[in-house]
């Protein structure tokens, strides 16, 4: 294996195990949020504001196992059709998603600068914070496809296919 | 259900960040010789955003006989106020009509005005809008590339409940209101007693009609907007906040225009909000007529025990900003 | 340049490429050629699920999940087969009925699909049905998930048009009803044709009795979670959270089928699951974006404008093309993106926003099942790993009948409304 198969694997063990903690956190403040309000006439504020925050963190890294995974939300028509085009069609996916991720990671990184200074509302930290999942993500998802490259190759050889 | 606020908006397409012509060209657009603006607010076709961005579209364009156009983009079409600022500072969006708290997040010295019972009346307000203080304030969002062009004052902010008159502290004791996303407000409704809680209007409507939360505070000219009457019975004269609107723009964009444009801007901005800001004020004791014609009960009380809970949060925002644009703005009744 | 747009859409779809990089990239593509501040990528992407009302989504397909591995949806299950079992198509018509009773418990049609997919295929294959006729049953009858509150889809349109929650719950049940109705009568005409037999056993008071008692703490489910709602103890979006811990307490204490290790399990695959469905959303607002760059909303609106004033005729046109949309777009992405341009209109024609929702949530729900991009459709021909299209193809018929529903609902709108007309 790879180093940056070696890389990829230990991400992706993280961030599985994060999306877990977010969806559960999610889970539980809210309750108790609930259960502050209706029984207690109390609870705060941020809840609602942390909950989202997780759901988008969960929803962008969670796009990046995807890639990895390869269970990514796809409609392939052709393939279907003629397994044998899947060879052709591998490396444009490959290139788009690459792509993808490249301007994700550039453009989200300019994006930090501007919205760094700007806090949110309830919980009052840095927005930067917030969209810095984007970029990150993005970085992640090309640790992903590059690793592929060499995890592909090896299917072939051994005739998996 | 909660009034639409597509149902003012038949004239032009609604409701959606996309349902608008939007034209995002990053150089102005030079049509010949006309320069196309576009303006951005959150709010339906109803409210005095609106007004205010019409009348001010009007007399940019008189002012540079037609060489400014402005377009505006109303209820959300280009975004929430967060987004309407974030557009400002990217470049993306020219012009903004965009709710006071929400500036904070941007220019936190701009909260001051977001403190509890900041003023004492629309004397007050009208004291401190024109005065060189104000000035001051304005050019707070300029380091963050937002030009603050001017303030609409929009009245008090009280809070409305199904669940009897708001006459003592005890009365507040533990009431759930849906409050404004500002962390200023939120930490005046917890000195006084109440459970302020965060949630989008869409979801607070459904929430106050069904009882899950006992209030919310808003002007009483939005309270008429949204049908408050349809699920709270009383409005009681809390007037812990003083709400503002501000016309900004983005700071690059703003000087990249030609001179007599931006002058024309600055005037226009400074003679329609005079002007509404006076209609604001006539027409607050007007909507609290509407709403109890709407058969709410609307209530006095009396605000000194509410004030004196509220010291604590003037410490700490002095603490964090220093006390010299508050005691101005504060000095002006004195 | 639109149509440069356009044309990379197509391509990268035709190459195989997942939806949500297609949509993405062909926007980032063009609003980098157009010279637009490509900062505004990051922020459409980011403000598109940055939305507490999608919130939902996550909680009601991680409720769906514990609801399957905790034995409530198994128990319901047998409370439909109890009572339809024994006719023709038997299995097939459980299934429509098991969706129906499903949906009250569950927000979500990818969770109902999921669940149903698991309990009845086998079973239905077993008995000697078509598996590819199997899943396109569950492919075409899960949507009720949606259209049966609680329901995701229900509360994005409330939070987006502003119009009540529990309006749109009230009316939901009738519609619910009117689809399950149409499709149990379509799966049996179906089944006698191909001659798939019931269980052939009488009905029994007896195994109906157990079978309800068994299902008892699952039935409970819609009395707290829309009771709840109605009662105003927590927010529509809030019910999500609370179906969540429902399921565990009665999956893991009452009915103990749900071990303590599975949890992480079923939250990671929620999870998931939920990711990939709110990353085709986001990369829907950056398409909107570009559509709206374009002009392309309001030349729709005002096209329509132009058509007639008659309320049927645009009703029947919008419908129209919602179905369109329906085949190629996710069904949370056409509620967000392409309702409120459609609201105006509607309210100028003098329609009740809440009618309006249930006809649109009826309409996506089609387009869940419709190729060649459905949640439900895809959900399901993963499970029977049988080509898309072939399913697709079984679910001709059924398809129809969910078309006579939606036609019924435009036709007679007092069939729909009556709770709140009366
Ligand atoms: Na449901
Ligand atoms: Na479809």
């Amino acid at each position: 294996m790879g180093i940056v198969e070696k890389i990829s694997y230990w991400i992706d063990l993280i961030v599985r195990n994060l999306i877990t903690i977010f969806l559960s956190v999610m889970t539980v403040i809210l309750t108790v949020q609930i259960i502050a309000r209706s029984v207690f006439e109390g609870g705060a504020v941020w809840t609602d504001e942390l909950a989202r925050f997780l759901m988008i963190a969960m929803i962008f890294l969670g796009a990046a196992l995807a890639v990895r995974d390869k269970s990514h939300i796809t409609v392939s028509i052709f393939e279907e059709w003629k397994p044998s085009l899947r060879k052709w069609f591998a490396p444009f996916q490959w290139i788009a998603m690459l792509l993808y991720a490249g301007i994700l990671v550039k453009f989200g990184l300019d994006t930090l600068e501007v919205v760094g200074p700007q806090t949110s509302s309830n919980m009052v930290i840095s927005m930067g914070i917030v969209y810095a999942v984007l970029p990150i993500s993005a970085a992640i998802m090309i640790i992903h496809l590059i690793a592929r490259i060499g995890k592909d190759r090896h299917a072939e050889k051994g005739g998996n296919e | 259900g909660y009034s639409n606020p597509n149902i003012e908006t038949t004239s032009e397409a609604a409701g959606n960040p996309v349902a608008a012509n939007v034209s995002q060209d990053p150089q102005i657009r030079e049509d010949g010789d006309v320069i196309t603006l576009r303006l951005g607010h959150q709010t339906p076709e109803s409210t005095n955003y609106h007004t205010a961005s019409l009348r001010f579209k009007e007399l940019v364009a008189e002012k540079t006989d037609g060489k400014v156009q402005i377009e505006i983009y109303p209820f959300r079409q280009l975004g929430t106020d967060r987004e309407l600022l974030e557009a400002m500072q990217f470049g993306t969006l020219d012009l903004g009509m965009i709710t006071g708290p929400a500036v904070s997040g941007f220019a936190p010295e701009t909260s001051v005005l977001d403190l509890p019972y900041l003023f004492d009346g629309w004397d007050h307000v009208n004291e401190f809008i024109g005065t060189e203080t104000e000035d001051k304030y304005r050019a707070i969002t300029e380091e963050v590339n937002l030009k603050t062009f001017g303030l609409m004052a929009r009245g008090f902010r009280h809070v409305s409940t199904s669940t009897g008159p708001i006459e003592s502290l005890d009365d507040f004791n533990g009431l759930t209101v849906r409050v404004s996303e500002s962390p200023i407000y939120i930490e005046a409704y917890e000195a006084l007693g109440a459970s302020p809680q965060s949630m989008n209007f869409g979801d607070a409507y459904t929430a106050l009609e069904q009882g899950a939360i006992d209030g919310q505070e808003n002007t009483m000219d939005i309270n008429d907007d949204e049908n408050i009457n349809d699920v709270n019975s009383h409005v009681s004269k809390t007037g812990i906040n003083f709400a503002f609107a501000f016309l900004m723009g983005s700071k690059d964009r703003f000087e990249s225009l030609p001179e007599d444009a931006q002058v024309a801007i600055l005037e226009a901005s400074e003679e329609v909000l005079t002007e509404i800001n006076k209609e604001n004020e006539e027409n607050e004791a007007e909507y609290e007529n509407v709403l109890e014609e709407k058969g709410m009960e609307i209530n006095e009380l009396d605000l000194d025990l509410f004030k004196e809970k509220v010291e604590g949060i003037y410490q700490n925002w002095t603490d964090q900003h220093g006390t010299d644009l508050l005691s101005e703005i504060l000095g002006m009744t004195e | 340049m639109i149509i440069l747009f356009f044309v990379l859409i197509v391509l990268l779809f035709l190459l195989g490429v997942p939806l949500g990089f297609t949509i993405g990239l062909s926007s980032m593509v063009y609003i980098i050629l157009a010279d637009i501040n490509p900062m505004i990528i990051i922020q459409q992407l980011f403000t598109g699920v940055n939305n507490s009302a999608l919130m939902a989504i996550p909680f009601f397909i991680l409720a769906g999940n514990l609801m399957l591995t905790g034995g409530l949806a198994q128990r319901i299950i047998n409370l439909a087969n109890s009572l339809i079992g024994r006719t023709t198509g038997g299995l097939a018509m459980v299934t429509i009925l098991g969706c129906v009773f499903f949906a009250a418990i569950s927000g979500s049609a990818v969770a109902t699909a999921a669940a149903l997919s698991s309990l009845m295929i086998p079973a239905m294959v077993n008995k000697g049905y078509d598996k590819d006729f199997a899943a396109s049953v569950v492919s075409t009858a899960s949507p009720l998930g949606a259209i049966i509150p609680p329901s995701i889809t229900l509360i994005v349109y409330g939070s987006l048009s502003g119009s009540s929650i529990s309006d749109l719950y009230t009316a939901g049940i009738p519609a619910g009803i009117i689809v399950g109705g149409v499709m149990l009568g379509g799966v049996y005409l179906i089944s006698r044709k191909r001659g798939y037999k019931g269980s052939g056993k009488p009905f029994e008071i007896k195994d109906f009795g157990k079978a309800l008692v068994n299902a008892f703490w699952a039935l409970g489910t819609p009395i707290i979670l829309i009771g709840g709602v109605f009662l105003g103890i927590f927010t529509p979006t809030e019910s999500g959270v609370v179906a969540v811990v429902y399921a565990v307490i009665i999956g893991m204490f009452v009915y103990r089928e749900l071990k303590f290790k599975e949890l992480g399990t079923v939250i990671f695959n929620s999870a998931k699951t939920t990711a990939t469905i709110m990353f085709i959303i986001a990369n829907a607002y950056l398409l909107a974006y570009v559509l709206a760059y374009e002009n392309i909303p309001s030349m729709i609106v005002s096209g329509f404008m132009n058509i007639s004033d008659s309320a049927l005729i645009t009703l029947l046109i919008i419908n129209l093309i919602l179905l369109v949309f329906g085949m190629f777009v996710d069904t949370i992405a056409i509620i967000v993106i392409v309702v409120p341009m459609f609201l105006p209109v509607i309210e100028t024609m003098g329609i009740d926003p809440v009618y309006f929702g249930v006809l649109v949530i009826v309409n996506t729900a089609i387009g869940m099942c419709t190729p060649p991009f459905g949640q439900t459709l895809l959900v399901t021909t993963d499970i029977v790993k049988v080509p898309l299209l072939k399913v697709s193809y079984q679910s001709m018929y059924l398809i129809l009948a969910l078309l006579i529903a939606l036609v019924l609902m435009v036709l007679f709108p007092y069939i729909v409304m009556f709770p709140l007309w009366l």
